[in-house]
């Protein structure tokens, strides 16, 4: 549902020119996996990865995706990286938006860098704590507490 | 619900109503398996009662129970009484049930799904398959003897190093004290399992016994070696 | 597969050559199916003859889950169920333990209850017609109706500190008091969210292409629709009132002047018309609960055997800090007893059958998921009809994978 939410008006995926859904795994160079994926899915999902050309992109939308969350029992399969190559996990139950943004333009960094190895999105900081450890940047640790 | 559901069940059956409960206001009735497709019947088309509302259909095992394991239960209602009723029927393992799945339609779907998660048969169910689950899984996950975490994969797991779960994803990652191991205490053994415990058969049961075989292989292999290098 | 002519002569004149049915697959990973679900079908040029609809794919172990926590802990399952609307199921759960123990939640946690439950089926009417008309082509609705989401999940984010899967609801109250500009904020957002549909509903209501995309599709009737179990607006559709909130009210439901739209034949479009006409009554019913809301006063019930004590007394006290531990780590615990409890959910009749032993882990819950009796009916819908019919007829039943599969 977040899917979604990533892509209605207010966060709008089209930005980053990614909100044209293919119709066909064929004509695709992302797989989005968005949500639990059970025992019963998986050899689907396989199939869908398989018939994706190459160059081809794995994104795991949410924990759950990702390794299995607290769905930990005989139906779900935990993560889909037991089944295909992920690329890029984007963590939240479900992620925020600004996470699937995030994820996604984590995506473009690593095709850009030729980066293979599969990355999980960092949580975002709130501006007051980067500008904090900005400022304490070069300072001991504690140094401010001791003025 | 509706006490006047009661009344008139207790007046055409009598005696084959076993026993009648209104526990907070939920009015039920149990019956023996072989008069439940008459009752369901009978509530459908008198019209007292006039349940023409299917509302669902499920079991619940009681494997520590004497007597029959399953309880197979029907939710119907009325939508011109505006009436609900619960009827009860308690079933021994393997014992098949009479389907009414002609009666209400919406009992197809949900005899299958009973059928799917306990295992209970329905005689004269049209078309009586796995509904959630797939073909290939064996086992009723929701029999309290199936254990939670036995997973049954079709596809073939990528063997990759560095995917396994990590923390605080482990086995462990529900709540040790209020997790009953249902696969000990029907063996009569602890009924609150420990926290550690939890693990080791957590750990115990994801290593398959081929695997556990292949390893006891291995450690005997090593074993040889150095006995031969000695 | 067989030929079947006999099937062919009676029912297509218009085929010039006698051809064999053709079998489709249609899903799991279809994107006209937000939700996965396989859809088998033998068609006859463009005709469904036979349709086997299997859901299960989503299939998560709900119900096993839930045996081994605490009662509390089952609130997360419960969001995820219908991740669309999760404090209806909060609240459905919630309500269904407090009849188990017999609880009454203070008056105002029963008004705060039911102005977020209504908020949570405003977003699923929107996401459900919204996506319902972008699949028959029409994107423009889908987007401007999840800008309207937005405006509703900002307030249930300021309630609750979540977007989707709240976790709000707890046995015997709510997680949190109302904060103090939450009834502004409500009722700020509310005329917006009504004017978009209203947008909407004129872009949509009166388009000849959207008519003809779901007028007499899909048609369920109102004899079949009962025996099927089908409740919510795909029963309403065809002409039943029934609405759980009228019929057996919960809550404070009685209180409120609301009415309960119903269709005339049961088609998509009827669906489509009785969910939009929802969406305003839900609005009527969140308007009037705001001005009766008491200002102040505890959301939850004073009982320490069941609500966590408060955050600074159990860092405080030793009282506090053992009850936490308690409720924390085996759970409160219920008395013995089975009762089902049933909420007006996003898609119809949301019941809870719940069997305690009197420990604090649940032994059973059951849930009764409307869309896995309203999918049921799918078939039925389906038959006689086209392919490209399935798409709009599938898209008013309001399939949610988490609910429908658990």
């Amino acid at each position: 549902m977040e899917f979604f939410g990533a892509n209605s008006p207010r966060y709008d995926l089209a930005r980053f020119g990614a909100e044209a859904p293919r119709f066909s795994p064929r004509q695709s160079d992302v797989l989005w996996v968005v949500g639990t994926i059970s025992q019963r899915q998986g050899p689907v999902l396989k199939r869908i990865y398989e018939q994706m050309a190459e160059p081809k992109w794995v994104i795991a939308f949410g924990t759950c995706a990702s390794c299995g969350g607290f769905y930990d029992n005989y139906a779900t399969i935990p993560g889909v990286d037991k089944v295909i190559p992920t690329d890029v996990y984007i963590p939240g139950c479900p992620p925020r938006p600004e996470a699937v943004l995030d994820g996604l333009m984590l995506l473009m960094k690593k095709i850009e860098t030729g980066d293979r190895e599969p990355r999980v999105v960092p949580p975002r900081e709130l501006p007051e704590v980067t500008r904090l450890r900005a400022s304490r940047q070069g300072l001991p640790v504690g140094a401010e507490e001791k003025k | 619900m509706s006490q006047a559901v009661v009344e008139r069940l207790r007046e055409v059956f009598g005696e084959r109503i076993l026993e009648t409960s209104a526990f907070r206001g939920d009015d039920e009735v149990v019956v023996a398996p072989s008069d439940w497709v008459e009752v369901v019947t009978f509530l459908r088309d008198d019209s007292e009662t006039a349940m023409n509302h299917f509302g669902d259909l499920t079991a619940v095992d009681f494997p520590e129970r004497e007597g029959p394991r399953f309880d197979v239960l029907i939710f119907l209602r009325s939508i011109e009484k505006r009436a609900r009723i619960r009827v009860r029927t308690r079933l021994r393992d393997g014992e098949p049930l009479a389907s009414v799945s002609s009666i209400y339609a919406g009992a197809n779907w949900a005899e299958r799904e009973c059928y799917d998660m306990f295992g209970i048969r329905f005689e004269g169910h049209p078309d009586l398959r796995r509904i959630l689950l797939y073909e290939e899984f064996e086992g009723h996950p929701l029999r309290k003897d199936y254990p939670i975490d036995r997973a049954q994969p079709i596809v073939e797991y990528r063997e990759v190093e560095g995917i396994e779960k990590l923390p605080p994803f482990g086995i462990e990652e529900g709540q040790p004290f209020a997790r009953v191991d249902w696969e000990s205490r029907l063996a009569g053994k602890d009924l609150q399992v420990s926290p550690s415990l939890a693990v080791q058969q957590g750990q115990r049961r994801m290593l398959s016994d081929s695997a556990i075989a292949e390893a006891e292989e291995a450690a005997l292999e090593s074993a040889r070696e150095s006995a031969g290098e000695g | 597969m067989e030929p079947r002519d006999e099937i062919v002569e009676s029912t297509t004149e218009t085929l010039e050559l006698p051809t064999e049915p053709m079998r489709l697959v249609m899903g799991p990973a279809h994107p006209a199916m937000h939700g996965t679900i396989r859809m088998v079908l033998d068609l006859v040029g463009e005709t469904v003859i036979e349709a086997d609809v299997q859901p299960g794919y989503l299939h998560r172990g709900f119900e096993k889950s839930c045996e081994r926590g605490t009662w509390a802990q089952v609130f997360p399952y419960t969001d995820r169920l219908n991740y669309v609307s999760p404090m209806l199921n909060n609240v459905g759960y919630a309500l269904a333990v407090e009849k188990l123990c017999g609880i009454e939640v203070p008056e105002r946690g029963q008004y705060y209850r039911v102005v977020l439950g209504e908020l949570a089926r405003i977003c699923d009417h929107l996401v459900c017609n919204g996506a319902g008309a972008m699949e028959v082509g029409a994107f423009t609705p889908l987007l401007w109706l999840l800008k309207a989401r937005e405006w509703i999940f900002d307030v249930l984010e300021a309630e609750t500190g979540a977007r989707v899967t709240h976790s709000f609801g707890r046995i015997g109250g709510m997680a949190k008091p109302p904060t103090d500009d939450f009834a502004e904020r409500v009722r700020a957002a509310l005329p917006k969210v009504l004017k978009t549909v209203s947008e909407v509903e004129a872009l949509l209501i009166g388009n000849r292409i959207f008519m003809d995309r779901t007028q007499g599709v899909g048609v369920l009737p109102k004899e079949r629709a009962l025996s099927l179990g089908a409740t919510g607006p795909v029963l309403r559709a065809t002409g039943v009132p029934y609405d759980v909130r009228k019929d057996a009210p919960y809550l404070v439901y009685d209180r409120f002047d609301f009415e309960v739209p119903v269709g005339e034949d049961g088609d998509a479009w009827d669906r489509f018309s009785v969910r939009l006409e929802e969406i305003r009554q839900s609005a009527r019913i969140i308007e009037q609960a705001l001005d009766q809301m008491p200002t102040s006063g505890p959301v939850s019930v004073d009982d320490p055997r069941v609500m966590l004590p408060e955050k600074d007394e159990v860092y405080t006290t030793i009282e506090a800090t053992i009850a936490h531990f308690k409720l924390v780590m085996e759970g409160f615990k219920p008395p013995p007893g089975e009762v089902y409890s049933f909420t007006e959910g996003g898609n119809g009749e949301l019941g809870f059958y719940i069997v305690s032993d009197g420990s604090g882990t649940p032994y059973r819950v059951r849930v009764r998921p409307p869309c896995f009796y309203n999918l049921q009916g799918c078939r039925d819908m389906i038959l006689g009809q086209t392919v490209a019919d399935i798409v709009p007829t599938f898209g008013t039943i309001n399939m949610i994978g988490g609910e429908c599969d658990r």
